[in-house]
């Protein structure tokens, strides 16, 4: 869906993409993690043929951006830092404007398309009023809306659930989901954890500039080799399990082990009781962690003469 | 998040690059054509000075209209009375001519918002004033008055320059394109002493003979001080309808007179007569049996004596002091005003006389002593 | 594109405001005129103003004299600097791109929008105008029982019959919308160049007032035949008799170069242009 190659992008003397190789498959649920200015939005606006890169290529939906962007934008709906309404007018006449404004919006489905739209972002009794006295939350639903007007193959979504409360957030989640099981690819970005946790299967960690890592999430969070296990018979098991215990926490022992199963009946053999047993794996916040602070330190050393 | 630098190469910066330099291809051109139009070549006329003056005296009687352009650069400040006068010679005067024959003509004056028509009919002429909303009938000829912006259009001014200027000498000048057509040209040398013009340039239309452009250039100077032109120019008879004046409204007023301006209303004072010889000229009457006022000297030095009366003549006198440099002359006052080419004279010696002319401050201060002592 | 455009512009009550404004200004002058019946010196003050006493239905042409000189062209400075900048600001151009709306059709739009905009505006000006001048200023009926303003006398004193004001009325609209192009043109350009509605505005308007200036200045005549406020007077050309085309085509030509430059370099910045906005 979208694959990038050493895509730069450069504002003067600040690089804010960097050798960026984005790779999105069909029917992903791709989460853009970093903190705020790693270069997520400028990278989203890239794809989108908003800003134009310094050097490499992007291809969106197959075709070449920004040659043939224009060809590649009706089947991809967005939101890009925050929704952008006429305050002025009606949220409802917002949709009908944007939606006339360009091509693959029929008329005489309008109506249609826009009140599915809003049902589904959960704004279905919005009334004449106008977007200016919107909350934050109805804005962003509104934006969303926007967004899946045209039934597009592929969302670009940067930060979604921008001032929703809880529950819209789980909300927006479920909708996501739901679209994503019709059919449609879902770039997610965001700079929290949990969100891009909760909902993603791959993942794309940018700091700055740079896409420091892209996996499916399963890979990354794989069993490390490693079984955690907590018995009050932490003595024994250290005895049994002698040479094999790689850290001790009082009665948490980190076993080099690749089966749980296979331990667990070695334990019960040797007559060790377990409260706990379990396959270690990384949490996304270390990957992340890792991933990053390696680039912090990159930096640190490119600081005095940046190439850029 | 607006980044304040300009991003430097990017994919598209060729493409950015082709725009620009098709929009400064587009400007370019753009700005070529008044230029190019404007410099056009012209062929040459091949046609003598002589032979030019000669059809030009010969197309008084041509039929066109048009629109034509005078200005000056004479600064002449705003005398009293006389304020419409200064203007045509020290501004730029916007005009359309419609010229069927010498007695049935048309000229407006356009201004910003305004416009003051002439319409001149056999045996009369009608005034129109939008400003004042006031259209006036002159009844009768006019024998005396003062110049007008009519007498500013390139075939009249034209004209009566090769009329004073008659046995001085004439050089070829090469053509030039005027309202869009080729104008041959030819450069009056006056000999006259004490005149202060260097030359006259002139161009006609060499087929009609009706000039197009005049330029008269002063002495020691290098542009032109006073230029009148044809902007647009159709050789043809105009409307008749456009030559008819308007006819009175309601919300207009009406008047009919026998004098179009101050300068005809002196005729009536006889006892200002010039005096007959200034500066070694004799006196000649400027239109024959009006002798308000006196016509001296030759050719371009030619210069035109007025008496001015009582009250009149002291307003003037006082405008002009403001302005021009006293002179020393026993036994009157007297201020001379140099614009330019034209000086302007301005003596009280019991009445006041205005003289003015295309002549040196030397000349004039011969004649302000003549004034003097004729009146003494 | 052009139907969205011209959408926004008549559901906006800015545009209103605007109007409101522009038609204020003669409602206020012929207000004052007809309660002190002091006219202003002939070629003083606004052009036909001083004729408008006697004649109402002149008034129309003296209102537009009154307007076109600041407050129309301010507006469509204000309108065309907001055209581009004031989406890029309210966060809706990205939007607008990624519909997606071709950046050229985009500017095509604005650019009719404003010219809606200004004939709207000059429309309803002659109109309250119209109201305004007969009503305080008399008119008179005629034996069809059709009530007709008094003979309009032209600049050139020959009386105008009211379906020759009217051509000239509708002429005067069409001549002013052109003339109002090279000030849209510019602040457009502009609009694409800063993401500040009022800078775009100031900068059209700074080019406004310097043309304007140069234009009176005897030293610059090489220059004026290209400044883009030259011919702007012209339109009353269309009152002399017979109508002196002269400045109104030169004045008409050069709105369309300043158009067709000022567009084209609108074009070239801003199709390739990022937006970050």
């Amino acid at each position: 869906m979208i694959v990038t190659r050493d895509l730069t992008k450069r504002y003067g003397r600040t690089t804010a993409v960097r050798e960026v190789g984005l790779a999105v498959r069909e029917g992903d649920r791709y989460g853009l993690l970093g903190p705020n200015g790693s270069g997520k939005t400028t990278l989203i606006r890239l794809l989108l043929g908003l800003v134009f890169a310094t050097g490499g290529d992007i291809e969106v939906l197959g075709l070449p951006v920004p040659r043939r962007v224009r060809d590649v934008l009706p089947s991809v709906g967005a939101l890009v830092e925050g929704p952008g309404m006429y305050p002025h007018l009606p949220g409802r006449t917002n949709l009908e404007l944007f939606d006339a404004a360009g091509p693959g919006g029929g008329r005489r489905d309008r109506r249609r398309r826009i009140g599915e739209a809003l049902e589904r972002v959960g704004l279905a009794g919005i009334d004449r009023r106008p977007v200016r006295a919107y909350s934050l939350g109805m804005r962003q639903r509104l934006g969303l809306a926007a967004a899946l007007l045209r039934r597009p193959r592929l969302l670009i979504l940067d930060e979604p659930t921008n001032g929703l409360d809880p529950r819209g957030i789980r909300e927006i989640r479920d909708l996501l989901t739901e679209l994503h099981g019709e059919g449609t690819t879902v770039l997610l970005s965001s700079h929290l954890l949990t969100e891009i946790e909760a909902f993603c299967d791959r993942v794309g960690v940018m700091d700055g500039g740079r896409l420091v890592l892209q996996d499916d999430l399963a890979t990354l969070r794989a069993p490390t080799g490693r079984v955690v296990l907590r018995t009050p018979d932490a003595d024994r098991a250290l005895a049994l399990l002698d040479g094999r215990v790689e850290g001790r926490d009082g009665d948490r022992l980190t076993v080099r082990h690749r089966a749980p199963d296979d331990l667990n009946a070695e334990l019960v053999t040797a007559g060790v009781r377990v409260r706990e047993l379990a396959a270690e794996r990384r949490s996304l916040e270390q990957v992340v962690l890792d991933a990053t602070t390696t680039t912090s330190a990159d930096r640190a050393d490119r600081a005095g003469g940046d190439p850029a | 998040m607006r980044q304040v630098t300009w991003p430097g190469r990017t994919v598209v910066t060729g493409q950015t690059r082709r725009r620009w330099a098709a929009v400064l291809v587009v400007v370019a051109v753009f700005g070529a054509v008044p230029v190019v139009l404007a410099h056009r070549p012209a062929p040459a006329a091949g046609l003598a000075p002589a032979a030019l003056r000669d059809r030009i005296t010969a197309s008084a009687g041509r039929a066109y209209h048009g629109y034509a352009q005078s200005a000056g650069a004479l600064g002449l400040p705003p005398l009293s009375h006389l304020e419409e006068l200064t203007a045509l010679v020290s501004g730029t005067t916007e005009m359309r001519v419609w010229h069927a024959a010498a007695d049935r003509w048309r000229v407006d004056v356009l201004g910003p918002g305004t416009e003051r028509g002439l319409y001149q009919l056999p045996g009369e002429q009608y005034r129109w004033d939008y400003a004042e909303s006031q259209l006036t009938r002159i009844v009768g000829e006019q024998p005396l008055r003062l110049p007008q912006a009519a007498d500013l259009t390139p075939p009249e001014l034209v004209r009566r320059l090769l009329r004073l200027g008659a046995g001085d000498r004439l050089e070829p000048l090469p053509s030039r394109r005027v309202a869009g057509m080729v104008a041959a040209g030819l450069r009056l040398v006056p000999a006259a002493p004490g005149t202060t013009v260097a030359h006259v340039d002139v161009w006609a239309d060499p087929a009609s003979g009706l000039p197009l452009q005049a330029e008269l250039t002063a002495r020691g100077a290098r542009r032109p001080v006073f230029v009148t032109r044809f902007l647009e120019l159709t050789l043809a008879a105009p409307d008749p309808a456009v030559l008819r004046p308007p006819g009175r409204t309601p919300g207009t007023g009406f008047t009919t007179t026998s004098a179009a301006d101050v300068l005809a209303a002196l005729d009536r004072w006889d006892s200002l007569t010039p005096p007959d010889r200034l500066a070694g000229y004799p006196r000649r009457d400027a239109v024959d049996g009006v002798s308000a006022a006196g016509s001296y000297g030759a050719g371009l030095a030619r210069f035109v004596a007025v008496g001015v009366p009582g009250r009149l003549g002291d307003e003037v006198y006082g405008t002009a002091a403001r302005w021009g440099r006293r002179l020393t002359v026993p036994g009157a006052d007297a201020v001379l005003i140099t614009a330019g080419p034209l000086s302007l004279l301005l003596v009280r010696a019991g009445p006041t006389y205005l003289v003015t002319g295309l002549v040196d401050a030397s000349l004039m201060q011969r004649v302000a002593a003549d004034l003097a002592g004729a009146v003494a | 594109m052009i139907r969205v455009e011209l959408a926004k512009l008549f559901r906006r009550p800015r545009t209103y405001v605007i109007a409101g404004l522009l038609c204020a200004l003669p409602f206020i002058v012929a207000v004052f005129l007809a309660t002190t019946r002091i006219p202003p010196p002939p070629g003083q003050g606004g052009a036909f103003l001083s004729a408008v006493l006697s004649n109402g239905a002149l008034y129309p042409a003296a209102a537009l004299a009154l307007v076109l000189p600041v407050l129309l062209p301010v507006s469509v400075a204000v309108l065309a600097g907001d055209a581009v900048a004031g989406e890029a600001a309210a966060g809706t151009l990205r939007y607008l791109l990624i519909r997606p709306v071709g950046r050229t059709r985009l500017l095509v739009a604005k650019l009719v929008s404003l010219i809606a905009f200004v004939l709207f505006a000059i429309v309803t000006v002659l109109v309250t105008s119209y109201l305004t001048g007969t009503a305080l200023f008399g008119a008179q009926a005629t034996d069809a029982g059709v009530t007709l303003p008094a003979d309009v006398t032209s600049l050139s004193g020959v009386t105008i019959t009211p379906a020759g004001l009217a051509w000239r009325l509708l002429a005067t609209v069409g001549y002013l919308t052109i003339s109002m192009l090279g000030v849209a043109a510019i602040a457009l350009f502009l609009s694409t160049v800063t993401d500040s509605a009022l800078g775009a505005a100031m900068g059209a308007l700074a080019v406004l007032v310097v043309s304007q200036v140069l234009v009176t200045l005897d030293a610059a005549a090489a220059v004026r035949p290209y400044l883009p406020t030259r011919y702007w007077l012209a339109w009353i050309d269309f009152f002399r008799e017979p109508v002196l085309w002269r400045d109104i085509e030169r004045g008409a030509a050069l709105q369309v170069v300043y158009l067709v430059v000022l567009l084209g370099a609108a074009w070239a910045n801003f199709t390739t242009r990022d937006v970050t906005t």
